[in-house]
């Protein structure tokens, strides 16, 4: 809370800046999450500057398969801090802008950064965007100080938001990543799970996880916009995703905003859905037999491998107001959301449903 | 590549295209577009979600809920 207070401040006395101060839950009987977060940003006539800062402090517990098979619940705690900067300069019907970000928490430091420009075109109708970004995470192990696995992402964001109406707007998205991982573990693993293998002789062997050491993937995705009236809009994005792994994934979303008690109060509603594949080595559960007694090279325990569909409805209430003391405008918000998960690959926890809350304030000089 | 697109995504990719020949949309004219209603939630709470499915979901890119560009600038 003292560090909301003092953004907020910082906002004030900085003119032409604004400030959002957050916190967000996470909620599922496995698993809290509570995310504060803090948010500074200044516009002036052709620089822009972003700064923010946020923490995940997680809660919850964890199925442990020790290496004799045998399967125990472990509680845990975890914070991951987060700090992102951001600079953009605008001299005219183009712009520059840079990007880096830090994330910290046991065992994995990421930094990220990336560069990227945009233009108007045709008197703004058309706004072309491109990012380059890079990030590099070191991961290591409290139980193996020898474990040292670093990963390089590069990818390349590139948006085309187009106006069509007076009342309509269209956005597309292409996004392309890769990763070089460690052969360790490989690309997003867990180095803490291990993976229940049946042996042809009847035995239950536990064994570390291990992914493939490249991940390719490709996502893109639109977005319309659309006013109805002068108080209310709708937005319906979707997206197509594909990956190295043959995860291949369709995600949808649906949005309504509207503004009542003369445009002080903004109401708005959302529903969310996704469906996606299996990676192409998961398996629900991994196996040797006599024609085959070799491990897998690779296998996963990660049920966010595995095939799964999710739904997830919510909606809020913001309230504005305007000339607030040295303040143009101050909306506090709120925000209550359910989630179905459904892994109907992963028979260990082939369900799982969360409530996901929060609330914040904005101020703008 | 084009082949793994869904229709939809193909539709909505031809749509767009199209759209750049409308007719121009004056700056006076966009006021609609600017309104709070056609803008996304805050910052915070667009990356908070993105976080979230993030670590619920393999899928990640291509899905900024920064909303679309109203031009104004």
């Amino acid at each position: 809370m003292r560090l909301q207070l003092t953004a907020l401040l910082c906002a004030a006395a900085w003119g032409g800046g604004s400030a959002s101060t957050r916190v967000d839950a996470y909620v599922d009987p496995w698993i809290d999450v509570i995310m504060p977060s803090v948010r500074a940003a200044w516009e002036g006539e052709q620089l822009d500057l972003e700064a923010a800062y946020g923490v995940d402090a997680l809660t919850g517990a964890t199925q442990v398969l020790v290496v004799d098979g045998v399967t125990g619940a472990t509680s845990y705690t975890e914070q991951r801090h987060q700090v992102d900067l951001g600079a953009g300069v605008r001299p005219g019907d183009w712009g520059l802008r840079a990007r880096y970000g830090l994330s910290s928490e046991p065992d994995y430091l990421t930094h990220g950064a990336g560069i990227g420009g945009s233009v108007d075109l045709f008197q703004s109708m058309t706004t072309l965007g491109a990012d380059l970004r890079a990030s590099v995470e070191r991961m290591g192990m409290s139980t193996d100080p020898q474990f040292d696995e670093r990963t390089l992402a590069l990818g390349v964001d590139l948006t085309w938001d187009q106006i069509v109406d007076r009342r309509t707007t269209a956005r597309l998205l292409g996004s392309v990543e890769h990763a070089w991982c460690g052969d360790r573990v490989g690309c997003v693993a867990n180095p803490y799970r291990y993976v229940a293998v049946d042996t042809e002789v009847g035995t239950l062997l536990g064994v570390a996880e291990r992914n493939p050491d490249r991940l390719g993937r490709l996502a893109l995705g639109t977005r319309l916009s659309r006013a109805l009236g002068g108080s209310a809009a709708v937005h319906a994005t979707y997206r197509f995703y594909v990956d190295t792994w043959q995860v291949t994934g369709h995600t949808g979303q649906l949005e309504g905003a509207l503004q009542l008690a003369q445009e002080a109060l903004l109401l708005r509603g959302e529903l969310r859905g996704s469906t996606q594949g299996a990676a192409s080595f998961y398996r629900d559960a991994y196996a040797t037999t006599a024609d085959a007694p070799i491990i897998p090279t690779y296998r996963t325990g990660d049920r966010e491998l595995s095939g799964l569909r999710s739904v997830r409805v919510g909606g809020g209430p913001e309230w504005a107001w305007h000339d607030v003391g040295p303040f143009l405008r101050v909306a506090v918000g709120a925000r209550l959301a359910r989630a179905w998960y459904a892994y109907p690959d992963f028979s260990e926890l082939p369900e799982r449903q969360a409530w996901i809350v929060g609330g914040g304030m904005d101020a703008e000089l | 590549m084009i082949r793994l697109l869904p229709s939809p995504l193909l539709s909505l990719l031809l749509l767009a295209l199209l759209s750049s020949a409308c007719a121009t949309v004056r700056p006076y004219e966009r006021s609609a577009l600017q309104s709070r209603v056609m803008q996304p939630p805050t910052t915070l709470q667009v990356a908070a979600d993105g976080h979230v499915d993030g670590t619920r979901e393999a899928m990640r890119g291509a899905l900024a809920g920064g909303g679309t560009s109203c031009g104004c600038n």
